[in-house]
């Protein structure tokens, strides 16, 4: 039988462009921070799991100069990558060695500088998300270019419109001017995203996530460990869902969901045998704005093909049926590929806690649920915690 | 102004490498031709786009190559102002994903079509062409153009 576990304690740089630190700096933060809110030294931690996907950095082998720096040496560390998903496979790794029982407490650290390279390398790094030979090297895809084919064909098949999408950001800006880590800390209106310049069409400025630098924490530990630790609010990780997809996006299933999604969200409310119903909070994986419309769908928290009415309702806002992303989501506080995973743990942590102040969604039933996406659905990631 | 941060600039690494295409040869020559190739697995039949020289369905390695249909259909699009480096000396590109004949899709970009008279569902011919650099591109135009 598997072993319960517990987040305990939780950690996050500023998100943003860190030319203030290097990987192992930005990464120190997310730790002490982590360390200080569970209560716990690092001689505690039997485990580390540093997730940073480095396909932007100039330290190619990264996880022990995070470890060093953050004196975890010689608690492993293990080097996780994942793409954008790469900060939930950290909190799986470090949770399942808990619950098969080869460690106690165990920290997943999620890191990524990406600011250190220009922007037309970012998106030559980026471009390669899918598989390089038959897509990158052929055809010049950008990382914006094919969550952009999921919109056209999403806006095709429902009608959903380019305000639509608008309205993701003007959401995501909303509660991100409430988030002190998060990259943009300011509100926009809709004119102002619908008005922004074209990256790769039919998405525009407003409609992408920054490149950011950051860093997010999450500790977590055995059951028998909280007594010890006197920890009084735990947050069990209920469940984990995971699945992927192909890398060429042309042997996909469709362009309008991501089939990655629906499989973990499958696995993973059928393991904490919960409905979409049953989620209070929800972070989901708004790398590009119609990212958040395919995740309503494809996680059941609206018939497919209606997240645009979901939206138009603002059932997703604090208040709303399920409100989404009330951090600022990944496109109001940015998405340091290998953080964002961690960074979703930390928010969904502080809701369920009932600590996260101005933001502070009501709680019903408890439960919270992070989606994470790495590549355009070539991973995923779902989380459920629990109070 | 926002005040820089100090820094100091790295060595620099660059990576070229020589990809194996030994087991997809046939795909590059044709792409030369005009001929897009998919392979099919001579043992349970499945049809591979993009093409590949083992089976992951039933882990035979005896493929054959097969020609594409050039008639295809249009499911999604993207029309890319800002492109990644490496592609910056062309002009904005239009990446298309389209359905040929054969049941497969195929990635390239559209081209001798304007963005706004672009929909979905449209019926494209699909071809190739060398770019000026001497790579090579899968091309689609809609197929009343000439």
């Amino acid at each position: 039988m598997a072993k319960k576990v517990a987040v305990i304690g939780v950690g996050h740089s500023k998100f943003g462009v860190r030319s203030d630190a290097t990987i192992q700096e930005i990464a120190f933060e997310a730790v002490k921070d982590a360390l200080k809110d569970a209560g716990i030294e690092q001689k505690d931690i039997d485990l580390s799991v540093v997730g940073t996907s480095g396909t932007r950095t100039y330290e190619l082998m990264p996880a022990v100069p995070i470890n060093e720096y953050v004196g975890l040496e010689g608690k492993g560390p293990i080097r996780v990558e994942a793409a954008c998903a790469t900060g939930s496979a950290a909190v799986y790794t470090a949770s399942a060695s808990i619950a098969s029982g080869q460690a106690d407490v165990a920290i997943a650290i999620g890191v990524e500088k990406m600011c250190e390279v220009d922007t037309a390398t970012s998106m030559a790094a980026g471009g390669r998300a899918g598989n390089y030979l038959w897509e990158f090297h052929l055809f010049g895809t950008s990382f914006p270019a094919y969550y952009a084919l999921h919109a056209t064909a999403h806006m095709a098949k429902y009608g959903t419109t380019e305000e639509h999408l608008a309205k993701v950001a003007v959401k995501a800006h909303k509660y991100g001017a409430m988030n002190p880590y998060a990259h943009f800390q300011r509100e926009i209106t809709l004119e102002k995203a619908l008005k922004s310049r074209v990256i790769t069409w039919p998405l525009k400025l407003f409609d992408c996530c920054p490149i950011s630098d950051g860093a997010a924490a999450v500790i977590l530990a055995s059951e028998d460990k909280l007594k010890e630790f006197k920890v009084e609010t735990p947050v069990w990780v209920d469940a984990i869902g995971f699945s992927s997809d192909t890398s060429n996006v042309c042997r996909r299933e469709s362009y309008v969901g991501l089939g990655a999604t629906v499989r973990a969200a499958q696995m993973v409310y059928k393991r904490a045998k919960i409905s979409p119903e049953g989620v209070d909070v929800a972070t989901v994986h708004d790398c590009f704005t119609i990212a958040e419309i395919l995740a309503y769908e494809d996680l059941g928290f609206c018939e497919k093909g209606e997240g645009g009415k979901l939206l138009d309702e603002g059932q997703t806002e604090i208040g709303g049926k399920i409100p989404v992303n009330v951090d600022g989501g990944l496109k109001s506080k940015g998405h340091p590929l290998g953080a964002t995973g961690c960074s979703m743990v930390c928010e969904l942590t502080k809701q369920l806690r009932g600590a996260a102040g101005k933001r502070q969604v009501p709680l019903k039933n408890y439960v919270g649920l992070a989606h994470n996406v790495g590549g355009t659905g070539h991973y995923a990631y779902v989380t459920i915690l629990r109070r | 102004m926002v005040e820089e941060n100090p820094s100091i600039t790295s060595r620099s690494i660059t990576f070229t490498h020589k990809v194996p295409i030994l087991k997809t040869r046939r795909f590059w020559e044709k792409l030369a031709e005009g001929e897009v190739y998919a392979t099919k697995c001579r043992k349970c039949g499945r049809l591979y786009y993009p093409p590949q020289g083992d089976c992951a369905h039933c882990l035979s390695s005896d493929v054959a190559w097969v020609k594409l249909s050039k008639e295809a259909v249009l499911e999604t699009y993207t029309h890319l102002p800002q492109r990644p480096a490496g592609f910056n000396q062309y002009e904005p590109y239009t990446i298309a994903i389209a359905r040929t004949k054969d049941g497969v899709r195929v990635m390239g970009w559209l081209e001798d079509v304007k963005l706004e008279d672009v929909k979905v569902g449209i019926k494209l011919r699909m071809s190739t062409r060398k770019l000026s650099d001497g790579f090579l591109v899968i091309t689609f135009k809609p197929s009343s153009s000439r």
